[in-house]
């Protein structure tokens, strides 16, 4: 069997790029962008990285350093990112039927009968979303998706490889991945990379190569599959998304391609229940809801759609019916009548752990439905998942934004747009 | 928005014997927008480019995938600063031109750092105003 060919395409510090096409004095500036609350620093340009503010870090930490380099900071501005997102996207899907959208900045997608040098292809699409959309992106391209993501990792890193790292042309790929941390590998988190450097492997060449018994003993099941994708095995195929933080998607292609609204809000309530009770599982709160729409794009004979777009929740939830609330507002917006549906999707994102998230002194306390939502998933459970859903129902509500940095939403207000003298 | 626009004038007073003629209506976003991915709309501000028909508050449709060429309206990245303005190039020189007199236009020098943000394709500009 011929083997697969997985890139990954992922932006290079994102929500800043986001910012700097539309302010372009930020280029060679060190920038940073905030989490929801202005709380952590969730993005940073090189230049701020190499002043040693940490991801994550928490804002009043780095204050001094922020103040005397002065490094323009901003809230996160996930109208603008989720659109830009949107964008960069689409573009991606214009060369690939086989994208797997893994989070707001980053994509796998599935190279195989790319005619002609891959590494080729892998420049064009970096140009192609660079010139379209302002947004640098790096791209890993290997035989696994765990692969690519190392690949995704080393085109960063080494600007020799000028943002494409293909791990295909190079014969013997083992001192590229001794170079390369076992943290720094997908599924790899901070506490088991430190189980593994207690054990004597610090890089992926030695993680690569340690016997599978080790492997079960120290990892778990996902831990098996991982080194084995990294001995160039490919046991995760496309939109098998594993758990991510980032983000949460559930998506489908419908069983006979759909025309009316009714039956896409309906498929589209089932999504957002589903996404809302996987984060729900995890624990987590969403502060954004984004819903994709799109036609076959191998049928020839009718036109081709595709949309998307995103709402910012003003309180973060994981309440299935504030959720299924925010997607049915998007679907009718983005629904274009006169089209055949194939598939469609709800991404959730902007994510807090329970407990954590901002309070809002002005919106309704969701809390007291917590308990309506632990029986339902307890029934639900019990009975099979789709034993209580939501009886999906339009509703405009209010979703605003407040935040103390922000830049305009210079993509979707007409109110707010780029001024240009 | 949305214009029906119909083949037959509208007759009034009667159900309008167009009515059959129906063509579906103009949308403006698929006429003026060739590349929606990587299209965005801008603001103009100013009078440095009145006589290309540039007004200030002016809307501006800027398609970022189309390569610019001699004469097309830009908007420029001139040393980290935005504005719009006619690319010309000619051999080895590089200009950006203001369409009104009152305004310089800059010679593009090695030193400067240039960076075509998009092409100008449409300018919106309000007739009515209320």
């Amino acid at each position: 069997m011929k083997n697969k060919v997985f890139a990954l395409i992922d932006c290079n510090a994102f929500y800043v790029s986001c910012e700097r096409v539309f302010n372009p004095k930020l280029n060679n500036q060190p920038v940073v962008a905030l989490s929801n609350n202005d709380g952590c620093i969730i993005a940073r340009s090189k230049e701020a990285k190499a002043l040693g503010i940490k991801m994550g870090v928490p804002l009043f930490k780095v204050r001094d350093i922020i103040k005397k380099e002065k490094v323009h900071v901003f809230s996160s501005n996930y109208t603008l990112y989720g659109d830009m997102s949107r964008r960069v996207m689409n573009i991606i899907a214009e060369f690939t039927n086989d994208i797997e959208i893994y989070s707001i900045d980053e994509a796998f997608i599935g190279l195989d009968g790319v005619p002609g040098d891959i590494e080729k292809y892998g420049h064009k699409i970096r140009k192609t979303v660079l010139q379209h959309t302002g947004i640098p992106v790096s791209i890993g391209i290997a035989n696994t998706k765990t692969l690519a993501k190392v690949a995704n990792h080393i085109a960063k890193d080494d600007i020799s490889f000028l943002g494409v790292c293909s791990l295909l042309k190079f014969k013997n790929i083992d001192k590229l991945l001794s170079s390369v941390a076992v943290g720094e590998v997908w599924g790899i988190g901070r506490q088991l990379s430190k189980k593994l450097n207690m054990h004597g492997i610090y890089n992926v060449q030695q993680l690569k190569n340690i016997e599978d018994y080790r492997i079960r003993k120290m990892m778990s099941i996902n831990g098996l599959k991982t080194v084995t994708e990294l001995r160039g095995v490919s046991c995760l195929p496309l939109e098998e998304v594993r758990a991510t933080r980032k983000s949460c998607c559930t998506s489908r292609s419908f069983g006979r391609s759909l025309q009316e609204l009714e039956d896409i809000q309906q498929a589209v309530a089932i999504f957002s229940r589903r996404a809302a009770e996987r984060i729900r599982s995890e624990k987590l709160l969403a502060s954004n809801v984004s819903v994709f729409l799109r036609t076959s794009p191998f049928d020839k004979k009718n036109k081709y759609y595709f949309n998307s777009s995103s709402i910012h929740l003003s309180v973060s939830t994981n309440d299935t019916i504030e959720i299924v609330k925010a997607a049915s507002r998007i679907t009718s917006q983005i629904f274009k009548l006169g089209y055949l549906y194939q598939k469609a999707g709800v991404l959730l994102s902007g994510f807090y752990n329970e407990g954590e998230e901002p309070v809002d002194l002005f919106s309704t306390n969701y809390k007291i439905r917590d308990n309506l939502m632990e029986t339902i998933d307890s029934i639900n459970n019990r009975f099979g998942g789709d034993t209580i859903k939501v009886a999906s129902e339009q509703h405009l509500g209010t979703w605003t934004q407040k935040k103390e940095k922000c830049s305009p939403s210079y993509t979707t207000n007409i109110d707010t747009l780029l001024v240009v003298d | 928005m949305k214009l029906t626009f119909y083949k037959e004038g509208v007759e009034c007073g009667f159900p309008s014997p167009a009515r059959d003629y129906t063509e579906g209506s103009i949308d403006l976003n698929e006429k003026l927008i060739l590349h929606p991915n990587a299209t965005f709309i801008v603001r103009a501000r100013g009078k440095s480019m009145i006589n290309a028909g540039i007004y200030p508050g002016d809307l501006i449709i800027v398609d970022r995938s189309i390569k610019p060429i001699n004469g097309s309206i830009v908007v420029a990245v001139l040393d980290g600063e935005l504005s719009i303005k006619i690319l010309e190039l000619k051999k080895d020189k590089i200009t950006l031109l203001s369409a009104n007199h009152d305004y310089s236009s800059v010679h593009v020098s090695e030193e400067m750092d240039l960076i075509i943000w998009g092409v100008c394709i449409h300018s919106i500009h309000k007739l009515y105003k209320k």
